[in-house]
Formats: structure tokens, sequence, C-alpha cells
């Protein structure tokens, strides 16, 4: 088994009496991509928070590479390479995508060891920027401003890209676009952490998949063992990816 | 060991009139997180209200009631004729705030003059304990104090009106879901507050002398205390006013007097940099309450080439074309002066354009960078270029400090922070008296160097000089745009938490401007020194802060904003003929009208009325070349508003 990347381990989040993650063991491999699933306000959103240092854990640690980071800053942690790319806040959006990609270049600390691919002219074509480079951030559609907000998180040279649903809001073609660059991304040896509802982008797209349910962890193995498991399908019950999996199973 | 029992009484009563100014500005920035700037100002109305109604005759008790209500009434025309418009926005509330407190301050020269004045108390005598001696008054303070703010302990736990406004303050949107007018909280919020504040403001008077321009000093007290007991949260209040209170008697009694101004300051900035949240806050208010959130869309405005050349030829010939068509060697000095604070203005738009810090410190690092230079040249009888070796370094550590601090807090603290620094610095050319000579200031008894053939003595020699380094300064500081850190600044500044999240050194960044700009301010403050000759502490004062916020916000950020916005602000009133105090009355109205009517600043809605006009005659003319006035080119100067920008952080 390949090298475990970030560990959470009992990681609980309360917001007042609101236990938004209860005791959730969960880690992350190099090399993989993890697919975290469950209904909405399960907590995926609040335990990449707490995973990245966003809004660190109320109780639980938090390793990377072995090493315990809970309470790190956020920024301390992304120079170690662990970056998350959370939906709402995606991009530098008053400057073109050619500025914000500088901008981007110019955060990662000086002495850092970087992959070829993922700097200047390499990254915008990875990311598929190429014909929008002189387009105002703010002006792009919203497929473009996903892979800047991607394009701008790799910049940093993560080791770990944890990503917040990356393809809510994206029609089809696009949303196969983003898997494509997932996929590539894997393959460059960037590994990837995904929060998304989009069941079958997840299922046909993770190695491993853990599925959240108020808060707790409830199931954990491969996509396709994962989404016919009972439990899981009770959870969702209901819900229109509920009808989604009934379908798959 | 009896005198600490003395100090501690009279600190404890103090206490309870800081309490008082506190839970207003905590029960203000609950429901609305503004910080009304005013609000001591409202105290020093109080005063006078009563001490004019007990002079003719009127008992205390009534002239008390009367200055309560006048201060509540002050209190709630503020509110509905000002801070009702920047609701949405709490940043440009507190420069209204500022501007407001300019007004009265003037407004209360005007009326009642410039001296000091005392209520007197409602009880004469007292008694002696030992070597302590009681005064009724005091202790009539302390007990009525107690008990208001007891009263509003259980008129918020108890009522309908409390359970409101705590609903209001704890979640506005749930509020008015369920029915509460969230709008008329912060009414009865800025009411009630105001009129704690004239409640204070009588209990002060009678305690210690208050004059028409200690509205600014008093909101600082009453927010160390607030801040102390962080903001906000009404428990933590008079634990803070105690240790405020106490601390600070202590040091007027063991020190002196003057010391405390240090003590009040110094807390503001150490409970910022350790304790954001107050000290009795268990969980400090999380980074997403307060930091600068992604902005949405921002207006970058771009302008062709043929406006940036004239935008660039209007900056450079303009100040000539003036100093040379005006006559008179008086005006001609203003026109040097205007130069002088175009370049402070350079220094300050640098840093807000980079970090979205509104700072009100740049006369704290110009007095750094002149009295640096003053006082080697009096004292070790150095010259210019010893000047700018010293005074450039040390001014850009005092600038680091500043960002360092000001990196360590955020939203409606900067502002507070910022200005905390150059009262403290003022504070220090006050008191410094060996070195600086106090509030007679340093004479300097050296001269501009000699360069070639070029002396520097006439204004004329001295005017190009100056206008050669503004111009330095407003390029140089451009210059920096494309490198590492420019970009890095760039990021702070479109989306600071974005940058921080893929590992950008937030605080360095910031730092890192601020000490730029201290870099460019103390050679304007060195060239100030050398061609005005005379530095007094109040040259540097909040008030010039403040001025140069207004150009700033006047000339809005572009590279012949400032230099024309310095020029009209510092040419107008002498050609009105203003005297200081009109002057101050101006340009609080000045900065509340930009705010509320002109948020672009003055030369962008000069920019863009002539791009509509001329969008709008290009249109008439080729239809299809008017698309461009849109977007054109990239490479053109940049034109952001400073309250737009604003606007766009709070958002
Ligand atoms: N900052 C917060 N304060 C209070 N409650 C929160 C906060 N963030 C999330 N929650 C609550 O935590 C629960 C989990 O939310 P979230 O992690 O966003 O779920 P998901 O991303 O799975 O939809 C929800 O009930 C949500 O209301
Ligand atoms: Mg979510």
């Amino acid at each position: 088994m390949s090298e475990v990347l970030l560990r959470g381990a009992g990681v609980t989040v309360r917001f007042g009496a609101l236990v938004a993650c209860d005791s959730v063991d969960i880690h992350v491999a190099a090399g993989e991509i993890l697919g975290i699933i469950g209904p909405n306000g399960s907590g995926k959103s609040t335990l990449l928070r707490a995973l990245s240092s966003v809004h660190p854990p109320t109780r639980g640690g938090v390793f990377w590479r072995g090493q315990e980071v809970t309470g790190w800053k956020v920024d301390k942690l992304a120079r170690h390479g662990l970056v998350m790319a959370s939906q709402n806040q995606m991009v530098f959006s008053g400057v073109t995508v050619r500025e914000a990609l500088a901008i981007a270049h110019s955060c990662r600390p000086k002495g850092k060891r970087v992959d070829e691919a993922l700097v200047g002219e390499r990254l915008v074509a990875l990311v598929g920027l190429d014909a929008v480079l002189d387009a105002l951030a703010s002006d792009l559609p919203l497929g473009y401003l996903r892979r800047l907000g991607i394009g701008i998180a790799l910049a940093a040279q993560p080791d770990l890209l944890l990503l917040d649903e990356p393809a809510a809001g994206l029609n089809d073609f696009e949303t196969r676009e983003l898997k494509a660059l997932l996929l590539t991304l894997r393959d460059l040896g960037v590994t990837v952490g995904i929060v998304d509802h989009d069941m079958t982008l997840m299922v046909s797209m993770c190695d491993r998949v853990v599925v959240l349910d108020a808060g707790k962890k409830l199931v954990e193995g491969p996509p396709s063992v994962v989404v016919k498991d009972p439990r899981v399908i009770e959870a969702y019950l209901g819900t229109s990816m509920g009808t989604a999996l009934e379908e798959k199973s | 060991m009896d005198l600490l029992m003395q100090h501690l009484f009279n600190g404890v009563v103090a206490s309870s009139v800081y309490m008082l100014i506190a839970v207003g500005i905590t029960l203000v920035f609950g429901l609305t997180r503004l910080i009304n700037f005013a609000h001591g100002q409202f105290l020093v109305l109080a005063v006078f209200v009563a001490l004019d109604l007990i002079t003719a005759g009127v008992p205390f008790v009534f002239a008390a009631l009367a200055a309560v209500v006048a201060a509540g009434v002050i209190g709630w025309l503020s509110e509905r004729l000002l801070f009702r418009f920047t609701m949405d926005n709490p940043y440009n509330g507190l420069i209204i705030g500022l501007g407001l407190l300019l007004v009265l301050e003037s407004a209360a020269f005007k009326i009642w003059g410039g001296f000091q004045v005392g209520v007197p108390a409602a009880l004469d005598g007292g008694a002696g304990l030992g070597d302590t001696y009681f005064a009724w008054n005091r202790v009539l303070v302390l007990v009525m104090a107690g008990l208001v703010t007891a009263g509003l302990f259980v008129l918020l736990a108890r009522t309908k009106l409390g359970a409101q406004l705590r609903a209001a303050h704890e979640n506005p949107v749930a509020a008015s879901h369920v029915g509460v007018n969230v709008g008329r909280m912060v009414t009865v919020a800025f009411v009630a507050g105001s009129a704690l504040a004239g409640l204070g403001g009588v209990f002060y008077g009678t305690l210690q002398p208050v004059g028409a321009f200690d509205g600014a000093h008093l909101i600082l007290k009453g927010f160390a205390v607030a801040l102390l007991g962080g903001l906000g949260n009404v428990s933590g209040l008079a634990k803070a006013s105690v240790l405020y209170g106490i601390g600070e008697t202590l040091v007027a009694g063991y020190g002196r007097a003057e010391y405390v101004p240090f003590f009040t300051y110094g807390v503001i900035i150490v409970v910022l940099l350790v304790r954001p949240g107050g000290l009795f806050e268990k969980h400090p208010p999380s980074d997403s309450t307060f930091a600068r959130s992604s902005r949405g869309v921002a207006h970058v405005r771009r302008h062709s080439r043929v406006e940036t050349l004239l935008g660039g030829a209007a900056f450079v010939l303009l100040p000539i074309v003036i100093f040379e068509a005006v006559g008179t060697s008086r005006l001609q000095s203003l026109v040097l002066l205007s130069v002088l604070y175009a370049i402070q203005v350079y220094a300050l738009a640098y840093v807000y354009e980079t970090t979205g810090v509104l700072s009100i410190a740049q006369g704290g690092l110009m007095a750094v960078g002149a009295y640096s230079a003053g006082v080697i040249a009096v004292h070790l009888g150095l010259g210019f270029w010893w000047a700018l070796l010293v005074a450039v370094p040390l001014t850009v550590v005092a600038g680091a400090l500043l960002g360092l601090v000001v990196s360590r807090c955020t939203g409606h603290y900067l502002l507070l922070v910022t200005l905390a620094f150059s009262a403290l610095v003022t504070q220090v050319t006050l008191t410094a008296i060996d070195l600086t000579n106090g509030d007679n200031g340093l004479i300097l008894p050296e001269s501009l160097p000699v360069i070639g053939s070029i002396t520097f003595t006439d204004l004329r020699s001295q005017f190009y000089l100056v206008l050669l380094v503004a111009l330095l300064a407003a390029f140089g500081l451009r210059r920096f745009k494309p490198t590492r850190f420019g970009r890095q600044l760039a990021g702070v500044r479109e989306n600071e938490s974005l940058a921080r999240s893929i590992g950008l050194r937030v605080g360095r960044a910031k730092v890192g401007a601020f000490a730029l700009s201290g870099a460019v301010s103390a050679v304007g403050g060195v060239l100030y020194l050398y061609t005005q000759t005379v530095i007094v502490p109040t040259s540097f004062d909040t008030i010039f802060s403040i001025k140069i916020v207004i150009i700033l916000i006047l000339g809005g950020i572009s590279l012949a904003g400032p230099l024309v916005a310095s020029m009209v602000f510092v040419l107008l009133p002498e050609l009105l003929r203003l005297d200081p105090v009109d002057q101050q009355f101006l340009f609080g109205v000045l900065l509340i009208m930009i705010i509320l009517l002109l948020p672009h600043g003055l030369v962008p809605a000069l920019i863009t009325g002539y791009s509509t006009l001329r969008s709008r005659l290009i249109r008439t003319g080729h239809p299809a070349a008017a698309a461009d006035s849109g977007r054109p080119a990239a490479g053109g100067a940049d034109v952001r508003s400073p309250s737009d920008l604003v606007r766009e952080e709070i958002s």
C-alpha cells in the first residue's frame, strides 16, 4: 500500500450544540482519488475544512505524512503540500486569467520543488485555459471559472488537492472535462480528495469512497461496492440521489 | 499604601464612566458592526449642554436629563440621516463617523469656545477613611453608573425589547424572519448608546474638565475598554472597564498624566495583537466573521492609451503650470505644500491599493521620518543625507511594525489600530521633550544640500525637487506591480483568503507593503522638514492623517488623482480664507458627502463623466466603435474607487 498522505483521527467539529462531524476516521493515500459523499448537510464540507485547517476540528487530530498538523495555519499546511479549493472562493476575480495564474505562482514559497507540468504554459494547457488567458476572471463562464480555481490551487504545487463540489452547476460536457483533468492530475502524481453530488462522476472516477451521514462515517470502500450498500441507499432514501443510486444497484 | 487605596477608588469611579461609554459603543457595534467615531463627541456635547443649563440655574438632575436627551437625539439624527445609508458597509460608516466627529468638534468649538470646562459636581463634600477621601460626587457617579448598567442588563435579559435586541444581535436574518424589526432595533441601539454616552459625559464632566476637541480622545478610551471586554460582548465590559479604569489611574498617579494616552493606545494595540476577541472571549471571532472574503466582481476600469498619456501629462504638467501661474510666493509655497501632501497620498494609496487597508496612520509614519531627521539635525548637527540615511530605515521599521499589527487584525479593527498608532506617535513627539521640544517643535538648523550648481534655497528649485520626488514615488511604487512581491500583494487585494489557502504568508506581504509605504513616507517627511524648516507634533497629528485619507478618497486611485486632489485640498481653503476650525468643518462635511454621494472619488468621477460623454459622441458618429468604451486593450491605468473596494471587501 502506498504512503498515507493525510489522516484524520476522530475528527469532531461542533457548532454549538450541533455536531457537524462526529469522530470521523479518514485517510487519503498517495496517488489515489478519494471521494467523499453523503446527503446534504452530512458534514462533508465541514470535514474538508477541518482536514485543511480552514476550520480546525473541535476534537481529534489531523496528520500530514505522519506528522500532527492539527490547528496549523492554512497557509503553512498549503506550503507543506495540502491545498483545498472550495467552491465559493475559487479565483482572483478582478484580474485577467493570466494575471490570476501569475499571482498564484507568486504565492508559492521560493525554494519549493516544482513539478514542471504545473507551471507556466504547461499548467495553462493542462487546465485548458489557453483560449481565455486575457479575459477577466470575473467574466468567465462557470466551467472555465472552476478550471481557473483548480489552476490556481495547482500553482501551489500541492501533493494533495481537496476539492469541494467542483462539478456543482457544470453541464455534462464540462463535467466530463473536469473528470479528465482530475484523472490526468492523478497520473501526474497529484492526489485528489473530492466531495461531489454527481454520482456518475464519483463512481466512475474515484478509487475509493467514504460515505458520511449525519456527521458520522457510514461506509468506506470501492465505489461500486459502496453504492450497493443497503445502509448507503437508506441514508439517501427519499433524496433525488437515492433514486440515482437505486438505478445503479 | 493608602495612596494606593485612593488610586483604586478613583480608578473604579472612572471605570464606571468608561463602562457607560463602552456599553454604547458595544451596543451599536453588536447590531451593526459599526464603530461610531462621533460617539465620544456626543459625550462632549452632553458636558456643554449640562454646564450651560446648570449655569442658567437649572438643578443638576434636570440638566443631566436634558444632556442625556440631547445626546440621544443627536445619536438618533446621526443614525437616521447618515449611518442608515452605510448599514451594508460598516467600513464606510466608520469613515462617515470620522467626518461627523470633525464636524461636531468644530461646531462645538464655534458654539462653546476652546476652553476646557467641567460640570459642577452634584454633591459637595465627602468622607475620609484613613488617608483615603471618598468624595460624595464620586460615590454618586459610581452608584448611578452601576445602577444604570445593572438596569441595562435587566432590560436586555428580561424585557421583550431586550429579547428583540439580543435576537437582532445574534442573527439579524433569523430575527427578521420571526418578526423582529431589525432596522428599528438599530435605531434603538443608537439612541440608547448615545444617551448612555450623554450620561457618561455628564459624570465625566464632574470628574475632570472636557474641551471641544476631546471627542476623538474619548472614543479611543471607550474603544479600548470595549475592545478589552470583547466588542459586542456586554458582560465582558464590566470587568474590562474596571481593569482599564484602575490601570489608567495608576499610570496617571504613579507616572505622569501624559503617559495615560500611551496606556490607552498601548491597550488597543496589544489587545488587537494578542487577543483580538477581547480578554474574556473564549473563542476569538472566527476568521470567517471578520476576514475579507472574496469580493465578487471587482470593477477594473481600463483606459485607452491616449487617456493614460493625457492623465500622465496632466499629472506632470498641472502642478508646474499652477506653480508658475500663481503670482505670490505665499501661493507658490502652498503649491509646494500640496505636492508634499501628494507624496504621502501616494504612499497611502499604495498600501490601500495593495492590501485594502485604509490606514489613518500616514501622519504617524511621516512624523517618524521628519522627527528622526529633525532630531539628528538639531542634536547631532547632521545634515540632509544623514537624515535620509537614518529616517528611511527607521520609518520602514515603524511601517513594518504597523503592518504587523494590521495584519493580525481584520475588518473594523484596522481603522482603529492605525488611528491608535498615529495618535501614539503624536503622543511620543509631545512627551519626549528632551528630543523633540514638545509643543514648541523643532527648528531645522540645516538646509538642503547643494547639488552641482543648484542650491535649493529658493522656492522654485525646492518645488521642482519635491515634484520630482512625488513623480518618482508615484511611478516607482507602480514598478513593483509586475514583481513577485507586487503579485503577492495583488493576491492579497483580490482575494486574501484564497491567497492564504494556496500558501501565501499574507501577514508578511502586508508588512512589506507598509514598510515600502513607510520608505516613501519618510522621504516625504524629510523633504517636509527641509522645505518647511519647522515641525511641531500637530503637523502630523490625526487630523493630518485624516486629511490624507480625504485626499485619497477625493482623488481616487489613479496616477494624477492624488496630486490634483492635494492641490484642490490645500489651495481651496486658502483661497476661501478659512480659519483652521472652519477648514476642519469643511473636511468633515466633504468626507461625509464623498462617501454618501461620490463613492468613486472626484477625479475618477470626472474621468467617468468624460468617458461617458466621449462614448456618447462616438456612438452617434460610428455605432460600431462604441463597443470598446467598456473594456479597451490592456495596459491602461486602473482606476479603482477606494470606497468601492471597501464596499466589495465587506460584502
Ligand atoms: N459555520 C457553521 N456554523 C454553524 N453550523 C454550520 C456551519 N457550517 C456548517 N454547519 C452545519 O453543519 C452541518 C454540516 O454542514 P456541511 O459540512 O456544509 O454539510 P455538507 O457539505 O455535507 O452539505 C449542517 O447542518 C450545517 O448547517
Ligand atoms: Mg457542502
